[in-house]
């Protein structure tokens, strides 16, 4: 346990000296590792999926805001669909028009949850979403994660009708702006799991607003089984075709990736909590004050010893301790010594 | 002498001056009913354009069925349940919208003032120390 907070000190210690290198990396990696993901995923527009354009791109997200991401990644979803069939473009600009008009001009932080929530469904790790917005965002972000939800299912819907959109005479171009409209709206399997992820949500931000000890750890175990348990019942009940074997085990790792989460944003020491009561004019108060863990990180000293060094005969210190002058002012006996020398 | 309550006053507020102040310094630099009046006109553009957007992929769903009933369908009973729709969407939004820039403009208003009074406070310090 020790180890772990001291190497959440050092990052963050890293973190704090090197921040002007580390934030363009961070938003480069991110970037690249969004953008390669979507043409994994997708694809349909050659160009794209050129390395030095990803790269590119990735290189010029690293030096604007963070929302840029977001915004060259739906750019990138918007082409490839384009080049999969344009009225499947159209639809999918509509559907990203309406998310920003209509949630992420009030909520600009967001938009970072729209771009992971796909990318862990990718990774096959999904519900860490719900449980890591519950911890550390609020409820109102369950709108931002059923957005991801969306776009994720939406991605899938065009991957599974692939041969349908890119047949060029098999249906008119009204028949396939019906078919992927009804994909979203008629798709039980998304519904679902924005409905099991709001009330993931909602219970972990509950649990862990809760003034008990180790309301954070009861949250995300509560949350978790509440994602699995509910996504499993949902499937044996509608038969929504998803993998029982994908919900346990993306579940599972989703408990640890949450724990490493706890442990860097809310590490207290329980067993020293403090129960204080006083009063002032007009309250009492009752407050439970909880320390938080921490560590100091053992720094590195490097002793350097050259041969120039060695050779030099060190002369031992002089203990300094102060003297009365006969003027009143203080002296040290060392600087008396260099005096005389002078002389 | 390093006076660790002024460096530490500094410290906070340096930390606040790059994080929010800037956004903060813009909200304030309205008057409160100008601002929410702002806010009011920006969400009934977007909300209006959302709605079009709406109303065009109802439209383009059934886009021939939607040309042969044309004719045949009640323009004034359609047009009013267009406008009704609108209303309620627009009502919603703009309810959010009037909540949220009061709040967020409380919010800014009460940070700034504490910003001010630290600088003010930090002057003391320096006055203080002469």
């Amino acid at each position: 346990m020790s180890s772990l907070l001291e190497i959440r000190e050092t990052i963050k210690q890293f973190y704090c000296k090197n921040e002007v290198y580390v934030n363009p990396i961070l938003k480069f990696l991110a970037a690249l590792v969004a953008l390669l993901m979507i043409n994994a995923s997708m694809g349909y527009m050659e160009v794209l999926n050129s390395a030095v354009i990803v790269l590119v791109v990735a290189l010029m997200c690293s030096f604007m805001p963070r929302n840029f991401v977001v915004l060259i990644s739906a750019l990138f979803v918007l082409m490839h669909t384009y080049a999969l069939s344009m009225e499947c473009a159209i639809v999918v600009l509509a559907v990203f028009v309406l998310m920003f008009l209509l949630y992420f001009r009030f909520t600009p932080k967001d938009t970072k949850i729209v771009l992971l929530t796909p990318l862990l469904f990718v990774v096959k790790i999904p519900y860490v979403m719900p449980v890591a917005v519950g911890l550390l965002g609020g409820p109102i972000s369950i709108i931002a994660v059923s957005c991801g939800v969306v776009v994720r299912f939406m991605i899938r819907f065009m991957k599974d009708n692939f041969a349908t959109f890119s047949a060029e005479d098999a249906q008119t171009g009204s028949q396939k702006f019906r078919l992927m409209i009804d994909g979203i709206l008629d798709n039980k399997a998304m519904l679902v799991t924005i409905i099991v992820f709001a009330v993931t949500t909602i219970l972990v931000y509950t649990i862990r607003r809760l003034s008990a000890d180790h309301a954070w750890s009861i949250a995300i175990m509560v949350g978790i089984a509440c994602n699995a348990v509910l996504l499993l019942v949902c499937e044996f009940l509608l038969d929504l075709n998803l993998s029982v074997l994908e919900i346990l085990l993306g579940n599972v790792v989703a408990l640890f990736v949450c724990q490493v989460i706890r442990l860097m944003e809310f590490n207290v020491d329980y067993g020293r909590t403090e129960t204080v009561q006083f009063e002032d004019d007009e309250y009492y108060y009752y407050v439970k004050a909880v320390p938080k863990n921490t560590v100091a990180v053992s720094e590195k000293k490097v002793k350097r010893i050259n041969k120039q060094q060695k050779n030099k005969t060190v002369k031992p210190v002089k203990k300094v301790s102060t003297i009365k002058t006969a003027h009143g002012v203080s002296r040290t006996t060392a600087s008396k010594v260099e005096d005389r020398n002078k002389q | 002498m390093i006076n660790e309550e002024r460096v530490r006053l500094m410290t906070r507020m340096a930390a606040y001056e790059e994080n929010e102040f800037r956004k903060h310094k813009a909200v304030v630099g309205f008057f409160r009913a100008d601002y929410i009046s702002l806010q009011v006109v920006k969400t009934v553009i977007s909300t209006t354009i959302a709605y079009a957007i709406l109303l065009g992929l109802y439209i383009m769903y059934d886009f021939e069925k939607f040309m042969k009933d044309i004719y045949q369908m009640d323009m004034v009973s359609f047009i009013k349940t267009v406008a009704i729709l609108y209303l309620v969407m627009l009502g919603i939004f703009l309810l959010v919208t009037y909540a949220l820039s009061l709040y967020r403009y409380n919010r800014s208003l009460q940070s700034t003032k504490l910003y001010y009074g630290n600088l003010k406070k930090l002057s003391h310090l320096y006055g203080e120390e002469e």
